[in-house]
């Protein structure tokens, strides 16, 4: 996967470059805008990470050069700035997620392949958390490569969750996805679907969880192995 | 500004108003002593009449032409010189519906024909009537009336048992009534206009000085709202100075620790890169509640939107659900179906909620879940937790910053932020035990 990162900051680029590389990306460095320019212009990448305030002008205008030229490429905007304010304008340009300085690798990597997941972008056919594969083409789940036999509204339903693994997914965002299988969709409908899924995917010995937060919705996520080490309080 | 400038276009309006009304009652007061003398002479001239003419029909018949005093002159001559001396009777003339009855010094012969439509309209009303006749200029109360003389010509029925049968007419001088009358009247107008001019003058001068006093007061207000927004403006720039120090300390501060923490993830993982890992995302909290809560206390008052209070705390509870399941915690939310309307900066609810469920899940015993309740009238956001607790006495002391609890608070940031959220939000921050068992349980009360 190729990842541009726009950073002027030559030690935090440098490293950030190194450490992505680490992960197994291919990473280009471009540390003023002109040259993110010049490598846009010159290679198609999967995401771009960029940072807002560079040498020769605000990186957000780089946002709209991107999708001027019809690029899917996922764009995470890196920045030191936290207010609201800034978050909004990042993300009504165009930007596909905003990330806080400092922050965490195994988090930068998580958000990078959350925004590729989404549809449309470089990784939305194929979908993988754990030992859970889903091919959203084929609409096709495997748990440990054996193929799950789900019903249309469970793959609709499972689809959703894995794009957004380790996100709350809204009862509202899940009643409109079933909506496009059966026009009366009831709130009720929507808990025996996550129940039905949830019953499957458990049957099927499938190494993710779904987290219900009642009322509110429900999240996909691996299941953890060390969850009281991981839970110790912090005190 | 004095205060003679101050005194605008309607102020003046006002003082000529004054004024007018002042004239019009000088004049109308005029016109009634003018109305007065003439009526004081008329009811004068009147009663003589009247009293003459009961006196004379007495020894006269209208309807007998053949009366004795009418037929002997030297009779007739000293009658009339008695009443003009006693009366100011200058002329008589007796009438009956159609003839002289009686003659005058005027020489008027008795039994003439006589085409009176004076005689016919007192016949008609059994009334008397009276003109007056003035010499001079007539303005008696403002003009000169040295040379003024009044004579008046009155008719007066005579009756029989009730029926008009005749008319006398008679000349009265009035001079002398007109110009004791007129006297009285000088006197009386001279009063009156003299404290109607007074009434004005002090009217006038009482308007001026409100008028001026409350010119002097505007103007000193108009003086102390300059001011005061004058100094409201250098808070708002020394709050925007604020505002762009807490945005470039966030800057100057975070990209040295984004490269501390970058340094450490490109570190081969041991056990002193793990701890050094901790650390450092320690201090990275600690910078972030620092500069969430500067960004807080120098935010700009925003109009208030309406919010739903609910809808803000189920967003809040899905982003943070991740991480309560990191940490081996659960979180509940019980919020009612329909919006709990409120007025306020999401940014200020969003912040306040945050802190104070990540200090409930921070300090809330493994597997046991945080509660967030929202309730309607008053609209209310409760955060429950099952950890130590807190004496409801020592919130005051938890909200200053950098206090930390008996709980072990971040850096005590926390609750400071929800503190100066909660003050800008003009809500209300209460702590209570969350049940018998103990927890605490924070929450924010809202004004309709």
């Amino acid at each position: 996967m190729r990842l541009l990162i726009v950073e002027d900051e030559p030690t935090l680029g440098e490293l950030l470059r190194r450490n992505l590389a680490a992960r197994g990306f291919a990473v280009d460095l471009a540390p003023s805008k002109a040259e993110a320019i010049a490598f846009l212009d010159a290679e198609e990448y999967d995401a771009v990470l960029l940072d807002r305030g560079l040498g020769d002008g605000d990186g957000m205008s780089l946002v709209g050069h991107i999708r001027g030229r019809g690029s899917e490429a996922g764009i995470l905007i890196l920045t030191a700035r936290d207010a609201p304010a800034d978050r909004i304008a990042g993300l009504d340009a165009g930007a596909d997620d905003y990330i806080v300085k400092p922050f965490d690798m195994d988090e930068l990597i998580a958000r990078v392949r959350a925004v590729l997941r989404r549809p449309g972008k470089r990784l939305s056919t194929v979908l993988e958390v754990a030992n859970l594969r889903f091919d959203a083409a084929q609409r096709r789940a495997y748990v440990a490569e054996q193929p799950l036999d789900l019903s249309r509204q469970e793959a609709a339903l499972l689809d959703l969750l894995m794009r957004k693994e380790g996100a709350v997914v809204r009862r509202d965002e899940i009643q409109r996805s079933l909506y496009n299988f059966d026009d009366e969709v009831t709130p009720n409908a929507v808990d025996a679907a996550i129940s039905r899924l949830r019953k499957k995917l458990r049957g099927a010995g499938a190494a993710v969880e779904i987290a219900v937060l009642r009322g509110v919705g429900c999240m996909l996520e691996a299941k953890r192995q060390d969850l009281a080490a991981a839970a110790a309080p912090p005190r | 500004m004095s205060a003679f400038g101050a005194i605008g276009r309607r102020d003046w309006l006002v003082m000529l108003g004054v004024a007018l009304i002042g004239l019009a009652a000088l004049f109308g007061g005029w016109w009634l002593a003018e109305l007065r003398i003439r009526d004081t002479v008329r009811g004068h001239v009147i009663s003589v009449a009247e009293r003459v003419t009961e006196a004379a029909a007495e020894i006269l018949d209208p309807s007998d032409p053949g009366s004795t005093i009418g037929r002997n002159p030297e009779v007739r001559a000293a009658v009339l010189r008695l009443l003009e001396r006693t009366s100011g009777v200058v002329r008589v003339v007796a009438f009956d519906r159609n003839r002289v009855v009686w003659l005058d010094s005027a020489g008027v012969s008795a039994g003439m024909e006589y085409d009176g439509a004076d005689v016919g309209e007192v016949f008609d009303h059994n009334a008397p009537l009276t003109l007056l006749h003035l010499s001079g200029d007539e303005y008696h109360v403002l003009g000169s009336s040295a040379d003024e003389g009044a004579i008046a010509e009155i008719y007066v029925p005579v009756r029989r048992n009730g029926e008009v049968v005749g008319a006398f007419e008679l000349y009265i001088d009035a001079t002398d009534n007109l110009a004791q009358a007129v006297r009285v009247a000088r006197i009386a107008y001279a009063v009156f206009a003299g404290t109607i001019l007074a009434a004005i003058a002090a009217i006038l001068v009482l308007v001026w000085r409100s008028l001026s006093r409350r010119r002097r007061d505007f103007i000193a207000i108009d003086e102390l709202r300059r001011k005061a927004e004058a100094v409201s403006e250098e808070l708002a720039d020394a709050n925007r100075r604020q505002q762009r120090f807490n945005a470039d300390a966030a800057h100057e501060l975070r990209t040295p620790l984004a490269i501390l923490r970058a340094r450490l993830d490109a570190m081969r993982p041991d056990a002193d890169v793990q701890a050094l890992k901790e650390d450092v995302d320690r201090m990275i909290r600690q910078v972030q509640l620092l500069l969430e809560l500067a960004r807080t206390e120098s935010a700009e008052p925003h109009p208030l939107a309406e919010l739903d209070l609910s809808a803000l705390a189920q967003d809040m509870a899905a982003r943070l659900y991740p991480v309560a399941r990191r940490m081996g915690r659960d979180l509940v939310v019980e919020a009612p179906e329909s919006a709990v309307k409120i007025a306020g900066d999401p940014a200020l609810i969003d912040s306040a909620l945050r802190n104070l469920i990540e200090n409930a899940l921070r300090v809330s015993p493994l597997g046991q879940a945080v509660r967030l309740v929202v309730t309607d009238s008053p609209p209310r956001v409760a955060v429950a937790d099952h950890g130590p607790g807190l004496d409801s006495a020592e919130l005051a002391g938890l909200m200053e910053p950098f206090r930390r609890g008996p709980r072990g608070g971040s850096a005590g940031l926390g609750l400071a932020i929800v503190a100066e959220a909660a003050k800008r939000l003009k809500a209300k921050l209460a702590l209570d035990r969350t049940d018998d068992a103990g927890g605490a349980t924070f929450s924010l009360t809202f004004p309709r």
